[in-house]
Order: C-alpha cells, then structure tokens, then sequence
C-alpha cells in the first residue's frame, strides 16, 4: 500500500474502467478507511446444499397458483421453493400471497413491479398493509443458493442494474450483463459463441432469470441458464422442478391442472 | 489480444489509435454488438469487423493495417 500509489500517479484512465488513476483513488480510500463495498442490489444467500428446487415465476398476487403448486412441490419433495419475481400484481391476493410466502419458507426476490411497488408511499392507493409491505421492502434483488455442488444465481431482470450505484464489477454483474445485455435475455443465439467464451468468468453455474414470460432451459458453456416463466400457462398453473441427478442438472416444467 | 496489437511494430503504431472494450461492461457489450460481432476476441479495422474467434499473427494484422492505410491515403 505504500510503494505501489507512487507508481501509479500520473497515468491516465484510457476508457473509465479499471485503470491505474482508478486503482489509485481506491488505494487512497483504503489507506483513509473510506472505501466502502457498493451494494446497489441485495443478495440472500442460502449455503445449504439442495437435490430438488422448486422455481415460481410471475406470480403476480395469484394465491390459487401458489397454492397448487406448493402442494405439488411438498408431493415432489423439493428441498427449497424459489420466486424470481414478480410476486405482487397489484391485485387483492397480493397480501395474502406475501404472507403465504413468508409462511411457507419461500426464497423470494424482487420483480421489478415488486421493487416499484415497495417504493410506493403508504398513502398510495394500491399501498400495501404494513406487514405484508415490509415483508415486500426487505426482500432483495437477487438470490444465491447450492444445487447441490453449483452455485445458481437468480434474479428478475434488468431493473436491477438501473438500481442506483449499479456498478458492472459487483457480485454476479458479469452473469446479469451476460443474460440482458449480450444475449438479451438467451435470444439472440448469434451471440452463444461470445456467452460462451465468458462463462467461464461466471461465480454461478445455474443462471435463472424471470423477465420474459416464457419457460425455457438454455446450457451455454457449462452454464444452465434457466427463464422462469409465468405461474400459468395454457396448460394451468406452472412451476419449474431443477434437479440434480447424479451431479448433472435437470430441469423441467411442471405445468397442468 | 490486446496484448498482440499493442506488441505490432512502431511504424504501425504510429499510425493506428487502439481502443480496448471490457466485455465485462455493458459498454463494451453495447459496442460489441454495434460491430456485429458475435465470438470472441474480436478485432475491427475502421468500425469494420476484421478477425473473430482468432488472434491474427502480427504480420498478417500489420498487413491489414496498412493495406487500409494506403488506401485510404489513395
């Protein structure tokens, strides 16, 4: 800390990124005990190793598709129950289906309609009661969880790096960079052979995300990149089932009255 | 890859401007995309996309270059 700063005065940032002058001011801040870690987005983690994860999507305030499909997850032994958002709609269930995810152990993240919704005053007309609000506010952005020796990252989609401080070198940016800006959400296939070639820069191997109203299942470069769709389909009420099975990962859609 | 292009010789250096984009930004990503490019690494001469999924060798990139440079002093 005390050799290098000397060394790199002087030289100029060539495209605002990581670049000496940049290096310096960091340096500078940790000598001062002012550097801080940014955190535009939080991040649950649950370490426990899971077999049988169940994925929800989309839920939108739809209890009756809560219930279904928890009661066929619990029939399925799933080890954990995953919702990558959006969880509220602005509809009458809303409230009650926040607090069965609260009940039912659910590691929920923000969509971004819930991340609007839990900015909203609570003078706001659709303004949620303050338990199920709360419950709301302190959810996070993203999840982190073991399928069993893979680490899978979820998250809803690209509001979160519009949240303020976003920064592309935080935890699992380079992962949301990957899915919304260079794939555009897995569909621009021209692009597999560039994912591919910075997967393996990724600290997650399962990659979920909910934006797109589809389900579907995507392995580029090692990686399972996994869309977590609506919580109905035309076929009834929908959820997905990721398995581990023997060390590989199988996922598939559970949908149908 | 960058590494490559800045080891070209002087007398091309001196008449290039190199830019590096971090595909790890959504900056370098935008530009990547604006090239049309699709595999990595990826060099383009001019806003015109040269060599993908390949490191040229230095005599065949320094060629390139100065094939555009004449060309453009024509």
């Amino acid at each position: 800390l005390d050799e290098l700063p000397p060394l790199l005065e002087g030289i100029p940032c060539r495209e605002g990124t990581s670049c000496p002058d940049q290096l310096l001011r960091a340096l500078t801040a940790i000598r001062q005990g002012t550097l801080f870690p940014a955190h535009s987005f939080l991040i649950c983690e649950d370490p426990k190793p899971k077999a049988r994860v169940g994925l929800l999507g989309q839920l939108g305030g739809d209890v009756e598709a809560l219930k279904a499909s928890l009661a066929r997850m619990r029939a399925m032994k799933v080890d954990a129950v995953c919702c990558v958002g959006n969880l509220t709609g602005g509809s009458q269930g809303d409230e009650e289906l926040l607090r069965l995810l609260l009940k039912e152990k659910v590691l929920a993240i923000q969509g971004e309609g819930d991340w609007r919704r839990a900015q909203e005053p609570e003078t706001a007309v659709s303004a949620l009661e303050r338990d199920a609000r709360e419950y709301l506010q302190g959810l996070p952005q993203v999840m982190v969880f073991r399928l069993m020796e893979r680490r899978a990252l979820g998250f809803f989609g690209e509001y979160v790096q519009a949240l303020p401080g976003y920064s592309d070198f935080e935890p699992f940016a380079l992962e949301m960079n990957m899915v919304c800006n260079l794939s555009r959400f897995l569909r621009d296939e021209e692009l597999f052979p560039a994912l591919e070639a910075m997967t393996p820069q990724f600290a997650a191997r399962i990659v979920l995300f909910g934006q797109t109203p589809v389900w579907r299942h995507w392995r580029v470069g090692g990686v399972d990149f996994i869309n977590v769709g609506p919580a109905r389909t035309e076929n009834g009420v929908a959820w997905g089932l990721l398995e581990d099975r023997g060390g590989e990962v199988v996922f598939g859609l559970q949908d149908g009255e | 890859m960058a590494e490559s292009v800045r080891a070209l010789p002087q007398e091309i250096q001196e008449i290039i401007d190199i830019r590096e984009w971090d595909m790890r930004t959504r900056e370098g990503i935008q530009r990547f995309r604006e090239l049309r490019a699709k595999s990595l690494p990826s060099v383009a001469l001019d806003e015109e996309l040269v060599y993908e999924a390949l490191i040229p060798g230095q005599e065949e990139l320094s060629q390139e270059i100065l094939r555009r440079y004449h060309t453009k002093r024509q």
